[in-house]
């Protein structure tokens, strides 16, 4: 199947290069991401061809097309995806067509939909999942495109986006199940994956507007959460726990806002989560939650620019003391229960060094544990189209906080980009 | 006998002509600069050279749509076009006479329109030595006007006109405590200014090699801003320039914003 994609592709190719109209463009970029850990072995280390063929056929239609066309001499074990694998891999990263009307503009396709109006911690944005394994200095390297319709409706003064996603896909995350807990041996099923069938469709719904000088939306979404429910029970005729993963149904309703003062922009999103968990029952499910964000961005010179944010999570339904008596009935760990209130702050800096050089760090941090996320990135403009980027995903903090657990997956890296 | 009677009368329109343009003040020469015959909407593209100290180029094409809504506010959308590694990055701004400018920003990398805090008059354009003040339609409120000595200009007649803000808080909008202007007098239009900052040193020197009438209009086609305290320097060279095309207003928005591949 996968080698008629292949052929597919290939045979496209030169029949959109010699057609008329056609735009060609695309970058080709060489990568070196070494791993932070000993014995620092290279999590990626290749070279990447991305060919954009992009066309517009008058006012009405035009079609985008960017395929990546990776040679990556070396993948490891822990950091590399199911789709950016060791070898030569082809990797379609958006393919659509889009079709304007006076009202209405469709895009159909293989794309990227983002919502949402603070940096980084989206809680509306649900649409493409992450591949966490992977996170560096371009979105298109840690999101993941998904086939989708989407729909834009212009009605006046407000916008109204209808999304549909026909198949699922889910986050890529670091995941380590252990195969024993204590004595106990742990048996692990098959993941159980929504089932591709039109009635398992997810769909969402973006409504926009503006109003004295105040920009908001309102969005709700109806599918899957993309981390998955990790159950483990015991069984205790075998003196064995199964293990199985599946991923639940989700809906979310989600607000945003931004406005501007002066040098300041203030921003908020904020969704609540109605997980397959409504009544908070079930100790391995996520409880419904509200994940709020609130920011303000700086603007305290033409070189310097501030981002701060204040991030909550608070789980409905929450009762402790039944979260422990079932744990203890499982034999389960008590040192992992999962908190009411979580917050955390995050920021983000970016400088202008020189004319042609720029630093941006980002940083996520949790109250709780201490643990942090941080993504320092320098990008150097050697020439017009030529960047060379420098910088790390580190991560830190205790074994057992959100952050600490991925501290085997920090790492540094450098891309030099040509861009054409 | 006529003759005679026309004579007199066509020296005497000469002459009140020249007494009235003597007579201008400081702010009535940069009204009538200000309102003479322009555009509604315009369309153009933009070459946009940024030196640094070292001597080192960039170079920038922009499409660049405006319109104006209003006689003091307006829409300008601008989508870079070179080089590639920016080429679909769009910049919106909306003015507004009474309160600051929205402004969005499409990158194409992040796929999504931010709205972006202003930076006030005096941030830097598109990383350039132009400020949004520069490259904007002055206002003619809110400065003080000066008529300084008439100069000759690249053999252009000029009237030199001081501009001092009127409050500070223009001042500090827009980084100057002082322009110098010299406008030339056939036809009303900038062809140098000097900017000094708010400590009234020199700032910047804005030279207006190339000026074209394009539709009946007079076009600043080509401007060299140089930054004298950094050493720095911008040209912006505007080619097929069209005015006049009906841009629609809905166009000015961050449907077309993003809309930018």
């Amino acid at each position: 199947m996968f080698m008629r994609t292949r052929a597919f592709f290939l045979l496209l190719l030169p029949t959109l290069l010699f057609s008329q109209n056609y735009q060609l463009g695309g970058y080709v970029k060489f990568f070196a991401h070494p791993n932070l850990n000993a014995p620092y072995p290279f999590d990626r280390l290749g070279s990447r061809l991305q060919l954009r063929l992009s066309n517009s056929f008058n006012e009405h239609a035009a079609f985008f097309s960017a395929i990546d066309f990776n040679y990556e001499s070396t993948a490891s074990s822990v950091s590399g995806s199911l789709s950016r694998s060791a070898g030569m891999d082809i990797y379609p990263v958006e393919t659509y067509v889009d079709l304007f009307f006076s009202k209405v503009d469709i895009r159909l396709g293989q794309q990227f939909i983002f919502w949402g109006r603070t940096d980084w911690v989206n809680p509306t944005d649900n649409i493409n999942p992450w591949d966490y394994r992977n996170i560096s200095a371009e979105i298109e390297d840690y999101r993941i495109p998904v086939p989708a319709a989407k729909a834009d409706f212009y009605l006046g003064n407000f916008d109204l986006e209808a999304v549909w996603l026909p198949v699922f896909q889910a986050h890529s995350i670091p995941m380590e199940i252990p195969d024993s807990i204590g004595v106990f041996k742990v048996v692990h099923e098959p993941t159980r994956f929504p089932e591709n069938k039109v009635s398992n469709s997810q769909f969402g719904l973006h409504l926009s507007s503006s109003t004295a000088g105040i920009d908001y939306s309102f969005s709700y979404f109806r599918g899957y959460a993309k981390s998955p429910t990790v159950h483990i029970r015991m069984n205790p005729a075998l003196g064995q726990f199964i293990e199985q993963t599946e991923y639940s149904t989700l809906q979310v309703f989600g607000a945003d806002f931004v406005t501007t003062f002066h040098k300041f922009a203030f921003k908020g999103e904020g969704a609540y989560f109605l997980t397959s968990d409504r009544n908070g029952k079930d100790i391995f499910a996520e409880n419904p939650y509200l994940q709020y964000v609130l920011g303000l961005d700086y603007n305290a010179s033409n070189d310097l620019t501030f981002n701060v944010q204040f991030i909550q999570k608070i789980s409905f339904q929450y009762d402790l003391a039944y979260e422990k008596t079932i744990r203890i009935q499982n034999h389960m760990p008590l040192n992992d229960l999962p908190d009411q209130y979580v917050q955390s702050a995050s920021g983000r800096i970016q400088y202008q060094l020189s004319d042609f050089t720029t630093v941006q760090f980002i940083s996520v941090y949790n109250f709780k544990d201490g643990d942090f996320f941080a993504l320092p990135i320098l990008n150097y403009g050697l020439a017009d189209g030529v960047n060379i980027y420098a910088g790390g995903t580190l991560f830190s903090g205790p074994k057992t906080s959100p952050f600490g657990r991925s501290k085997k997956y920090s790492r540094a890296f450098v891309e030099i980009k040509y861009s054409f | 006998m006529k003759r005679f009677v026309f004579i007199p009368f066509s020296l005497l329109f000469i002459f009140t002509v020249f007494c009235s343009a003597q007579d201008l003040n400081g702010e009535q020469i940069m009204e009538r600069a200000l309102n003479k015959s322009s555009w509604k909407d315009m369309v153009g593209q933009v070459r946009l050279i940024l030196t640094n100290s070292r001597h080192e180029q960039r170079i920038r094409k922009i499409k660049m749509f405006n319109r104006k809504r209003n006689k003091d506010e307006s829409d300008m959308l601008m989508r870079f076009v070179a080089p590639a590694d920016v080429k679909g990055t769009g910049f919106l701004i909306i003015e507004h006479k009474n309160s600051d400018d929205d402004r969005y920003l499409y990158l194409p990398a992040l796929r999504r329109v931010k709205r972006i805090a202003s930076s006030g008059k005096g941030g830097n354009f598109m990383a350039s030595d132009f400020t949004y003040y520069d490259i904007g339609k002055p206002k003619l409120k809110g400065w003080k006007y000066k008529r300084l000595k008439d100069e000759k200009i690249d053999s252009f007649d000029c009237y030199t006109i001081e501009c001092i803000p009127a409050t500070a808080e223009i001042a500090r909008d827009t980084g100057y405590g002082k322009i110098i202007r010299w406008i030339r007098k056939d036809i009303l239009v900038t062809i140098r200014s000097e900017y000094y900052d708010r400590g009234l040193r020199l700032f910047k020197k804005l030279n207006v090699p190339e000026i074209q009438k394009i539709s009946g209009v007079w076009f600043q086609t080509d401007m060299i801003m140089q930054d004298i305290q950094n050493n720095h320097q911008s040209e912006m060279i505007f080619t097929d320039i069209k005015v006049n095309r009906n841009i629609p207003a809905s166009f000015f928005s961050q449907r077309y914003l993003q809309r930018g591949k």
